[in-house]
């Protein structure tokens, strides 16, 4: 017959102390603990940062003024060529209408004797 | 091996375990924080210079409304003048081709021969024509020539004269339908017709 009360344990089982085990596996749980904490406080202070740079974006210096005294320039610059287009505009079509004249004429005369 | 030795190797093992995890957690936080600040520098950059932009349109937007009254106004000055130089352009030409019809007998006369033909057209039957001043002889003598190449036309009287400067006006005899002939009214005629030809004429071939 064999023995009995099931499979016999090694015997250097029986030598080591369990409970310096699990005191190794409570520190160990605890150093682990720490450096969740820790890095849920790295992401707390990430965001915090985050949110003052976002806030600081809200602070834009324009200088409106410079903007506004510089595009009164464009503009005006813009009308003065107009002006100065528009004269020469004006002198090409005096011009055209003189070398068109006899055109206009023979369609003036057309139109006067045509009755409709 | 002994049971000493061996705890030795357990107790190093979950020291070992423990602090890799908890390297691998402060890593991982920092990963993330360092990307919430990158991902915030760049939405910061990004508010800024949309704000600035915003910013920037605004004065540019204003600047325009303050400019736009003159803008028109030039627009306008420009179309005006374009408009007076054609128009007194071509009011001058058709002034200079009826003063020189009307110093051509010929040209004259063929002018009031058509006006007659078409005042007998729109008139119908029976019409009283009206020459201007000291143009009674000419005008009997075109309706003569008229009435002989048309014999089955109407019936055309000469009415009094009227002070016009060139061509004639016409009516039915009870004076309720007129047709006016003279060169006043045709010179405006023409002139409504042809400056919009002008007009297209001018822009579309202009350099």
């Amino acid at each position: 017959m064999g023995e009995e009360g099931g499979v016999r344990r090694p015997s250097w089982v029986e030598e080591i102390d369990i409970r310096v085990v699990i005191e190794e596996q409570r520190k160990a749980d605890e150093t682990v603990a720490e450096a969740r904490k820790r890095a849920e406080e790295i992401l707390e202070e990430a965001r915090k940062k985050a949110k003052e740079i976002l806030a600081q974006s809200e602070a834009v210096h324009v200088d409106i003024k410079g903007v506004i005294d510089e595009e009164r320039r464009r503009v005006e610059q813009e009308l003065a060529a107009f002006i100065k287009e528009r004269e020469e505009r004006l002198a090409g079509l005096k011009l055209m209408l003189e070398e068109i004249r006899d055109v206009i004429r023979r369609r003036v005369l057309e139109e006067l004797l045509r009755w409709v | 091996m002994s049971a000493s030795s061996l705890l030795d190797v357990i107790i190093k093992e979950i020291r070992a375990a423990a602090q890799e995890e908890a390297a691998a957690i402060i890593q991982k936080a920092e990963e993330e924080a360092k990307r919430i600040l990158e991902e915030a520098q760049e939405r910061a950059i990004r508010l800024r210079e949309e704000k600035r932009q915003r910013l920037l349109e605004e004065a540019r937007r204003a600047v325009e409304r303050e400019f736009a009254p003159k803008r028109r106004e030039l627009r306008q000055r420009a179309y005006m003048e374009q408009y007076k130089v054609l128009s007194e352009e071509l009011r001058g030409l058709i002034m200079e081709v009826l003063e020189k019809l009307r110093h051509d007998p010929a040209g004259y006369r063929v002018y009031l021969e058509r006006a007659l033909g078409a005042a007998v057209k729109s008139l119908g039957s029976s019409i009283v024509v009206h020459p201007c001043e000291g143009e009674r002889d000419l005008l009997e003598e075109v309706v003569r020539g008229f009435a002989k190449s048309n014999p089955s036309s109407a019936q055309i009287s000469i009415g009094e004269e009227v002070n016009c400067d060139g061509g004639f006006l016409a009516r039915t005899p009870d004076g309720r339908v007129y047709f006016n002939a003279t060169f006043g009214a045709r010179a405006s005629e023409v002139f409504e017709r042809l400056l919009p030809e002008v007009f297209q004429y001018v822009f579309s071939t202009k350099r």
